[in-house]
């Protein structure tokens, strides 16, 4: 019980009885108290988490492995039930848990009446436990487990609404374009596999890599393969256009899988799995770019965007972007920072957003389900407390210093600086990434401010659907958004800047440290660098009085006319999406009827063959022409032509 | 004890087959009688594997191998073992022919085709799918099949009893004639019963298209019997007797070609291509595998929806189970030499085939088809890569794929019993017209899809790992690597629109007549509800399958690393290097055997290699 | 001395006989008795080569080549028996309905030959009084 394992345990046996409690529960007359098995189960697993926290701080040391339960094992193949406790994996416990909770309680009120309201919560109390269970797993094919249990939840909750085609399509949408990326996370774990001695454990296969170097490219490969699976699951560019489409799931779906946990796993694996990429410089800059990408180009996607949630979601793809290119900076610094800052940003963002989403989900409920920006606005003296959360929420995204996110990404521009003047190969990469890094902050600043004016300044409007719920949310979904707000205003600078808790904390996780001995950089010191914290508030605050100066009046959206193309480029999402259907869907699917026909043929082929003892047997059938003489008479010319045959060339 | 468990194994097969002798006698009541039949078959079925897993679980490998007689197959629980009571020598008396130019008595090794049927690892399971799927079989007809049902039943009994008695067989012939005995019920049900109107055709090409291939199997086997004879040259048709002969003349000349003679493993070799051909045929098409699957589409789509469920989960079986059974260990050069580049191609370029078909489909029935095509190829290319992590993972997927395709076209049965269609394009939004059945049917095709915690993720990781770790000559495995995982995600693509079209939007569905057709009933509710638990139980639990068939993966294991050493002329080597003991403590999952060492060491390891190829293989089978 | 070569002569000679009565005569029974004839032969060759190669094995066969035959000519003339009630006629070219679908008939492009008139046996007459006859009697004589 008092040891980390058997918390952890507890831990990830508590949501899943939770869904089992809400299974029963869903076909009694107790069905609408199917929300409390998850709030309960969040809510303790929160605190044992932060127990949990406590505990791996002070152990002396710092990882805790699980025994070894075998789920299967043939020939080298062993797979097993196993789990780690360490701090990273421990305070990805913690924030899941935490967040869950906030966004358990909200959903109780943003959900209810709705008749699908016991699935619901079965359904994320399914994906709490598939989460938590990804953090823990100590097994590749394990964790590959959890990963699609989470992608399955995020599946059926983003298709929630099921009648409603849009959602269908989404839904589908999601799981494949996920899965691509699972299936090269699984060619990838297999490779890895075959050169790391045959485990698929975590910890031994990293001990093994580290002992025995494996071939350089065979390992960048695997390497880029695992960046699959994390470019799928975290919506990175080329595989992120299924997140803006999964908006059409609720919006504390959202706010749970698509912005704060979920679509931080890529995250969480790459910063897992650091000794491999430590030793890969070729992988990282490859995962740093394409962070950069995503950072830059979701940025610019979400300027352009009417509805609000589409808005946030691809600034979660930007956020996620800015994180992977912390995470590129890997090896050529020291890889704790690199990792520290990955983390911290994850961290600030999984409160910041979840606020977003959650305050934007309260301006649904309030619109009665209308999310379009060009529909709504002034909302701010309806809902007072939305509005200051959103406001709170807003800040700490477009980090306005002091804020969370301020903090977070300054850390992200450090690494990048840093690593533009290290000893690495690609240090004009990663220079040009620390320019987009800047680019997107100001990008950041500007949409999230836009957004903010469009839907709380300026006159108020209301849509005809909004009816007369048209106010402030209840209770059960504005204490959420409080507490989200206190963390998105001042968790950041409580836990990192000035007293290096956070870093210290996850320093002391031993694959980082073998990571950071393994890309042999030296430590270096974490000092605030003016230069990049000015820069970057000189271009959040132009983003922000940019923002100001054309929204502050409020909707409807009056552009001026030099930008209407820019806006129309953004809100057409660069055509990205129409260039796959034709370019990869249209074709796949001709190929697809293609095969069908095809498949008609080769039926055609068989049947031909299969006609050719018919055709013999028309042209034999005038034989049979009933006379038995004939017969007799065939019958011994047969027997003479043989008997001759006999006769003349075998017995000679 | 002994006795009883043979009679016990006797029963397995004779009770089907009485069945099938008795059915045609009742009318109306032969579905309910049908019903308890197979729970007493299921009833003695449980009671073989519960009897037969210590047994299988506790062998010695330490005693296998490093003689040439014991690279065999060894049967447990055959009748008429010719040492009584204690059941030691694997092998039985019952002869039903003997081809010996004198008597001989009775229990002397000869030319005999004997009744040899018996369980290992390998058929055990097969067994007890065989067993349980005939429960959904029956429950999916139920209301379904109204037309005389007394011999339809029976005939289904004959369909189950063939596949049983081909999985149990242990004599070559026997298996042949099992194998052949599954045509003549289908035929008859796919004739007489089927759905659509091009029922005579499909049930005409089904029957026309398999007896092709396998007449030529039939002279495979003959084949492999005539060319290997023992020592004495007497020829044998006991499967384990002529493992053991074909081991011994391989390994001899091997040793010559190791000597610089490689005359007579060339010409060996060269007989060893015909015989693989020859019994390929039959198994390429029962499988099938692209391009002789063109029977399939036709005969699923149009037997009624129990039959399909027996083919899909007991006939396609029996092809694989015929690669593993006769092909491997009878011709396992040819095996390796053109097992995958050539059988695996094909398999593999099926995968992709079949799946895109099944995309385009635009029948549920057709669909589920196209997708067990797709699925059976990635199992062919896991047995070809001939190593313990694809064959254990191609055993486990045949029981896997049994549950989970015979759960879908029960799925397709359901809509089949209610609408008179399976057309997708006329469903839409079933969610919210059959909450209860959505969910079942959600589980089922998610773990189609490969779903981790269900079924079929265990059985494809491990035939993913198969490939990844062939170390077959001639072939790009990652390159066969890559197409299997394009293939599990093309699988997921045309489940998952299917489930959107059908599952998902607005509610649509085909006119009916009468009342609005009712969710789940109870008795869908047992079949769907079984095989989702089935599944769920499968892919957390898959262990107890694979250690009750350790054994006799490695035993195919050695056969291949032999057949390996000597296809790539590289007489067999030390330990390789990159290998290393497992040293985690013993999982309390698995039962230590008296193997001895640690589990991971002395058996996880010794199948994967480092012991066989070091002292397993063939060059110590001389000793 | 006869030797054995004698009894192949001769049962050759019987064979080709048989064969050509059979492939050129259409009277059911006339072929039947070719039939035979080739029988007959087969069996002279087995009883001659029992007596030259001096066992017994021959003779056997020919006991049960003579029962055959005797259960055939029963069978076969029953049979002809039948096609000649129900066609009135013993041409085995009559017989052609066994024939595949679609195929002609074969049919005979020279009618037969007038049957050449046939002179009454002689008949004694009768020593003593003649007994009645009845009609159908009379028309039979």
């Amino acid at each position: 019980m008092s040891d980390p394992i058997g918390l952890a345990l507890i831990i990830l046996a508590m949501p899943l009885v939770a869904a089992l409690i809400a299974v029963l529960l869903s076909g009694t007359s107790l069905r609408t108290l199917a929300n409390l098995p998850l709030i309960v189960a969040c809510g303790g697993g929160a605190i044992l988490a932060f127990t949990l926290l406590g505990k791996v701080a002070d152990a002396s040391t710092a990882q805790f492995v699980s025994d070894n339960i075998t789920w299967f094992a043939a020939g080298h193949l062993r797979v097993s039930f196993t789990i780690t406790v360490d701090p990273l994996s421990a305070f990805m416990l913690a924030m899941v848990t935490f967040i869950a909770m906030w966004i358990a309680i909200f959903s109780s009120g943003y959900m209810h009446g709705d008749k699908g309201y016991p699935r619901f919560f079965i359904l994320m109390s399914l994906f709490v436990f598939s989460m938590c269970g990804l953090v823990l797993a100590n097994n590749f094919l394990l964790l590959v487990a959890f990963w699609e249990g989470v992608g399955l939840c995020s599946y059926l909750l983003v298709g929630y609404y099921y009648s409603k085609p849009s959602a269908a399509a989404a839904a589908r949408k999601a799981f494949l374009i996920t899965r691509i990326g699972d299936t090269g996370l699984i060619l990838g774990i297999f490779l890895l596999w075959r050169m790391g001695g045959w485990h698929t454990d975590l910890t031994a296969l990293f001990d093994h890599i580290a002992k025995n170097p494996p071939d350089q490219g065979m390992l960048t490969t695997a390497c880029l393969l695992l960046f699959c699976g994390a470019v799928g699951k975290s919506a990175q560019f080329p595989l992120y256009v299924w997140l803006p489409d999964a908006m059409e799931g609720p919006t504390p779906v959202s706010a749970l899988i698509h912005a704060a946990t979920m679509v931080t796993a890529g995250v969480y694996l790459i910063a897992r799995c650091a000794p491999l990429f430590a030793l890969c410089p070729d992988a990282q800059i490859t995962i740093a770019w394409i962070g950069g990408i995503s950072a830059i180009l979701a940025g610019f996607l979400a300027i352009g965007q009417h509805d609000l949630k589409r808005v946030l979601a691809y600034s979660t793809v930007s956020q996620l972007g800015y994180m992977f290119l912390a995470l590129g900076t890997l090896g050529a610094i020291n890889p704790v920072f690199a990792v520290t800052a990955a983390m911290f940003h994850l961290l600030t963002h999984a409160f910041f957003k979840a606020l977003l989403f959650l305050s934007a989900g309260s301006v649904m409920h309030a619109m009665g389900g209308v999310i379009d920006m060009r529909r709504f606005g002034g909302l701010r003296k309806r809902m007072p407390i939305t509005h200051i959360t959103f406001l709170c929420g807003a800040g700490a995204l477009a980090a306005i210093p002091l804020l969370s996110g301020f903090w977070s990404k300054d850390l992200i521009f450090e690494a990048l600086s840093e690593a533009s003047e290290s000893a690495s190969p690609f240090t004009a990469g990663y220079y040009i990434l620390l320019t987009v890094a800047f680019l997107t902050a100001f990008l950041t600043a500007f949409y999230t401010f836009r957004a903010y004016f469009l839907t709380f300044w300026g006159p108020e409007r209301l849509p005809a659907e909004a009816g007369d719920h048209a106010h402030e949310s209840p209770g059960v979904m504005t204490v959420p958004l409080m507490v989200l707000s206190l963390g998105a205003l001042f968790l950041g600078a409580a836990v990192e800047p000035f007293n290096h808790l956070f870093s210290g904390f996850l320093e002391r996780t031993p694959s980082l440290q073998l990571a950071a001995t393994l890309a042999h950089s030296s430590t270096i010191a974490q000092h605030f660098n003016w230069t990049i914290a000015g820069i970057g508030t000189v271009l959040v605050l132009a983003g922000l009085g940019m923002a100001f100066a054309m929204y502050r009046q409020g909707g409807p959206e009056k552009l001026p006319w030099a930008l209407e193309p820019v806006f129309q480029a953004s809100e057409s999402k660069l055509y990205v999406d129409d260039v796959y259907e034709a370019a990869i869907v249209k074709p796949a699917t001709g190929l697809a009827f293609l095969a069908r026909v095809f498949d008609g043929f080769l039926d055609g082929l068989a049947r031909l063959i299969s006609a050719i003892p018919r055709l013999l047997g028309q042209w034999l059938r005038p034989m049979q022409n009933g006379l038995v003489q004939f017969y007799a008479l065939s019958m011994a010319l047969g027997l003479a032509v043989f008997l001759s045959f006999v006769l003349f060339r075998v017995a000679r | 004890m002994i006795v009883f468990t043979r009679v016990l194994l006797l029963l397995v097969l004779i009770l089907p087959l009485a069945s099938a002798a008795i059915f045609p006698f009742f009318g109306r009541p032969a579905r309910r009688l049908a019903i308890w039949v197979a729970f007493l078959h299921l009833l003695i079925t449980s009671a073989v594997v519960v009897l037969a897993l210590p047994m299988l679980n506790d062998r010695i490998e330490d005693s296998g191998f490093s003689k040439l007689e014991a690279a065999k197959f060894r049967p447990n629980f055959v009748p008429g073992d010719v040492s009584g009571s204690d059941g030691a020598s694997n092998r039985t008396t019952w002869t039903v022919l003997s081809l010996a130019p004198t008597p001989m008595r009775p229990g002397d090794a000869g030319p005999n085709i004997q009744f040899f049927i018996g369980v290992d690892g390998l058929n055990l399971w097969l067994i007890a799918l065989s067993s349980f799927m005939m429960l959904p079989a029956i429950l999916v007809s139920w209301e379904s099949i109204r037309e005389k049902p007394g011999k339809f039943y029976a005939l289904m009994f004959l369909m189950q009893g063939g596949a049983i008695g081909a999985f149990l067989s242990f004599d070559v012939i026997l298996f042949y004639v099992f194998f052949e005995l599954t045509l003549i019920p289908t035929f008859f049900l796919i004739g007489g019963w089927g759905t659509g109107s091009g029922r005579r055709d499909a049930a005409r090409k089904f029957f026309l298209y398999t007896l092709a291939g396998s007449l030529l199997t039939l002279l495979g086997i003959i084949g492999v019997v005539l060319t290997n004879p023992n020592d004495e040259g007497m020829i044998t048709f006991s499967l384990p007797d002529l493992m053991g002969n074909v081991q011994r003349n391989l390994y001899f000349a091997g040793k010559a070609a190791f000597a610089g003679q490689p005359a007579a493993l060339i010409a060996l070799q060269n007989t060893q291509f015909w015989l693989f051909l020859a019994l390929m045929a039959g198994f390429l098409v029962k499988v099938p595998i692209w391009p002789f699957h063109t029977w399939l589409p036709a005969a699923y789509s149009e037997a009624p929806t129990g039959v399909t469920i027996l083919l899909s989960a007991l006939l396609a079986k029996l092809g694989t189970f015929g690669i593993l059974r006769l092909v491997l260990p009878l011709t396992p050069d040819a095996a390796i030499m053109y097992g995958l580049p050539v059988i695996g191609s094909l398999a593999a370029f099926g995968i992709v085939y079949a799946a895109l078909c099944a995309y385009a489909e635009k029948d549920l029935k057709l669909m589920i088809a196209y997708s067990s095509v797709s699925h059976l190829g990635f199992l062919v290319l896991a047995l070809f890569a001939f190593n313990v992590e694809g064959i254990s993972g191609a055993v486990l997927h045949m029981v896997n794929h049994g549950l989970t395709t015979g759960a879908l076209f029960a799925m397709s049965g359901f809509l089949l019993d209610r609408y008179k269609t399976t057309q997708m394009s006329q469903y839409g939004g079933l969610m919210g017209r059959f909450p209860n059945f959505a969910v079942l049917a959600f589980i089922l095709c998610l773990a189609s899809i490969g779903l981790p915690g269900l079924n079929n993720f265990v059985s494809e990781m491990l035939m993913l790992g198969g490939v990844v770790d062939a170390r077959n000559p001639r072939i790009d495995r990652l390159g066969l690597a890559v197409i299997a995982a394009i293939g599990i995600f093309l699988g997921a693509w045309y489940i998952l629109t299917m489930l959107q079209r059908m599952f998902f939007n607005p509610l649509k569905e085909p006119l009916t007549t009468g009342t609005a057709p009712a969710d789940i009933s109870g008795r869908e509710f047992a079949i769907f509800g079984s095989l989702a638990g089935l599944c769920l139980v499968l892919g957390l639990f898959p262990q107890p399958v694979l250690d009750s068939a350790r054994w006799d993966l490695n035993l195919l294991n050695v056969i291949g690393n032999g057949a390996r050493a000597r296809v790539s002329g590289i007489e067999e080597k030390e330990p390789e290097k990159e290998i290393v003991p497992m040293t985690i403590p013993a999982p309390p999952g698995m039962k230590a055997g008296p193997g001895g060492g640690p589990p991971g060491g002395g058996k996880g390891g010794k199948g994967g290699g480092p012991p066989v190829g070091g002292k397993g293989g063939s060059p110590k089978l001389g000793d | 001395m006869i030797s054995l070569w004698h009894y192949l002569a001769v049962a050759a000679a019987l064979f080709g006989i048989g064969l050509v009565g059979f492939l050129t005569r259409r009277n059911l029974i006339t072929m039947f008795l070719c039939a035979e004839m080739m029988l007959q032969a087969v069996a002279i060759n087995f009883a001659a080569f029992a007596r030259f190669h001096g066992n017994l094995q021959g003779q056997v066969f020919v006991m049960f080549l003579i029962a055959v035959a005797a259960c055939e000519a029963g069978l076969a003339l029953a049979l002809f028996l039948m096609l000649y009630r129900r066609g009135k006629s013993l041409d085995s070219s009559d017989w052609q309905t066994l024939r595949e679908l679609g195929v002609p008939p074969a049919i005979d492009t020279q009618s037969f030959p007038a049957p050449a008139p046939v002179e009454p046996d002689p008949v004694l007459s009768p020593a003593g009084a003649r007994p009645a006859l009845s009609t159908e009697e009379a028309a039979r004589v």
